[in-house]
């Protein structure tokens, strides 16, 4: 090994092993003015890129979807069809869905007080792990805080703050454990898996669950309120060790197509 | 010091662009126009040239992306390297056996950067049964393929940059007898 390449390798080595080293210490809090510092500075560009960027994916769904118009225009007159039939009897489902609702206690929107963020940053790995939001300290924001979208769909919490952005840890983050219940009352601890789905958890084997149910927060332990919607039963399964059920939830979110969130501060 | 400031402009535009175009347009296998950045700037400027702008890109991504400080340094650092390791022994270019020494850095540079960050990551052992798992292996091949897309069009960038700011500051130094 000639000289130079001994060098490149010295030199590459004990970088490797000093930046090694601040991985496994980690020293969050001595960072923590730099991020605030450089978010300060990226948040405005990032603002632009997002919302330029959501305009110009519009731009090419709208060309990309003219062709299946026409089949979807044959489809949906065959389904017209179909509905009106079911209409007399879904007006029925309706009551029923509005008592539903009372014992499940979901969430009317003027019960929160609810300040709205546009989304500035994705996770850039596409692990649907966090979103960056344009609200921090400044507007009232803190840590621990449920963000939700208009209907009252859980998209995450907040999970770090600074003056004038925050960052939501998504309920896809795989660090992420929501207390939660069916509509059919049973408990149990919905996870994230990777950005590539829910599983709810710790399900007692005693409790019914089965696919179609809908998976709300229950507001026990947490800043989360009871009450917001999670998603909808895909799969269910036993555990691994065979003590509990556990259940695929699918969300209804595209999370990398949102743009506006609600940050709940309170009750 | 146009030098500089050009660097970091193009790092931090890619960044935002990272974080803000690439996860809306590839919301389940996202490339990574910073990796990419990197590993064809080491190969137009050489390790000694670009070593101390990994790192700085690399802290840039970290603050970022809210990775664990350190992470994306670590994973430039492999690809600086890998760069200069190649280098040394093959013709390294955009064309003949170049292109496959290119493919082969890609392809590294893609698995190295999945592995640091899912060691850096995980805390959970369980959790690493995906790693093994099918849909991972996939996720590997297709960012693997959308990096060497993207690759192209970052070295032609980057190419063009250099020609345009910097082979053209050469000044000629007459010396007369």
């Amino acid at each position: 090994m000639n000289k130079l390449s001994y060098s490149k390798l010295i030199k590459f080595l004990s970088a490797l092993l000093l930046f090694g080293f601040l991985v496994v210490l980690n020293p969050y809090e001595f960072f923590s003015p730099f991020r605030n510092a450089f978010s300060f500075a990226l948040v405005p560009f990032q603002k632009i890129g997002y919302s330029f960027s959501l305009a110009a994916y519009n731009v090419t769904s709208f060309f990309s979807s003219i062709g299946q118009l026409k089949y979807e225009n044959e489809k949906l007159l065959q389904e017209n069809a179909t509905l009106l039939s079911e209409n007399a009897r879904l007006k029925d489902f309706e009551n029923e869905n509005n008592i539903l609702k009372q014992q499940l206690d979901l969430t009317p929107r003027d019960k929160y007080n609810l300040t709205a963020a546009y989304i500035v940053a994705q996770d850039p790995q596409g692990l649907g792990n966090w979103i960056e939001i344009d609200k921090g300290s400044d507007e009232g924001v803190s840590e621990g805080m449920a963000v939700i979208v208009s209907k009252g769909i859980l998209v995450g919490k907040i999970e770090e703050v600074w003056a004038k952005s925050s960052k939501v840890m998504l309920v896809t983050n795989t660090k992420t454990t929501i207390n939660s219940m069916t509509s059919m009352g049973a408990k149990g601890v919905v996870k994230g898996e990777y950005g590539l789905g829910l599983i709810l958890d710790m399900v007692l084997q005693t409790d019914e669950i089965k696919i179609g149910d809908d998976v709300i927060t229950s507001g026990i332990g947490s800043n989360i309120p009871r009450g917001f919607y999670i998603g909808k039963i895909q799969e269910v399964h036993p555990s691994n060790d065979h003590l509990f059920q556990q259940a695929v939830v699918t969300s209804p979110l595209q999370i990398s197509k949102l743009e506006v969130v609600f940050v709940v501060k309170n009750n | 010091m146009s030098k500089k400031i050009i660097y970091i402009g193009i790092i931090f535009l890619a960044i935002v662009a990272q974080t803000t175009f690439f996860p809306i347009f590839f919301s389940r296998i996202t490339p990574d126009v910073v990796l990419m950045l990197i590993l064809a700037w080491t190969i137009l400027d050489g390790f000694n040239n670009f070593f101390l702008w990994s790192i700085l890109a690399g802290l840039f991504y970290d603050l970022a992306s809210m990775s664990v400080i350190g992470t994306h340094i670590i994973v430039f650092l492999f690809v600086v390297y890998f760069v200069s390791f190649f280098s040394n022994r093959f013709q390294v270019g955009m064309k003949g056996l170049g292109v496959i020494i290119i493919a082969l850095m890609i392809g590294l540079s893609t698995l190295v950067s999945n592995a640091v960050f899912v060691l850096v990551e995980i805390t959970n052992v369980e959790k690493i049964s995906i790693i093994g798992s099918i849909k991972f292996i996939v996720h590997i091949i297709l960012e693997f393929v959308y990096n060497g897309i993207l690759f192209v069009f970052v070295y032609a960038f980057l190419k063009k940059i250099k020609k345009t700011f910097f082979l053209g500051n050469q000044k000629a130094i007459i010396i007369k007898s």
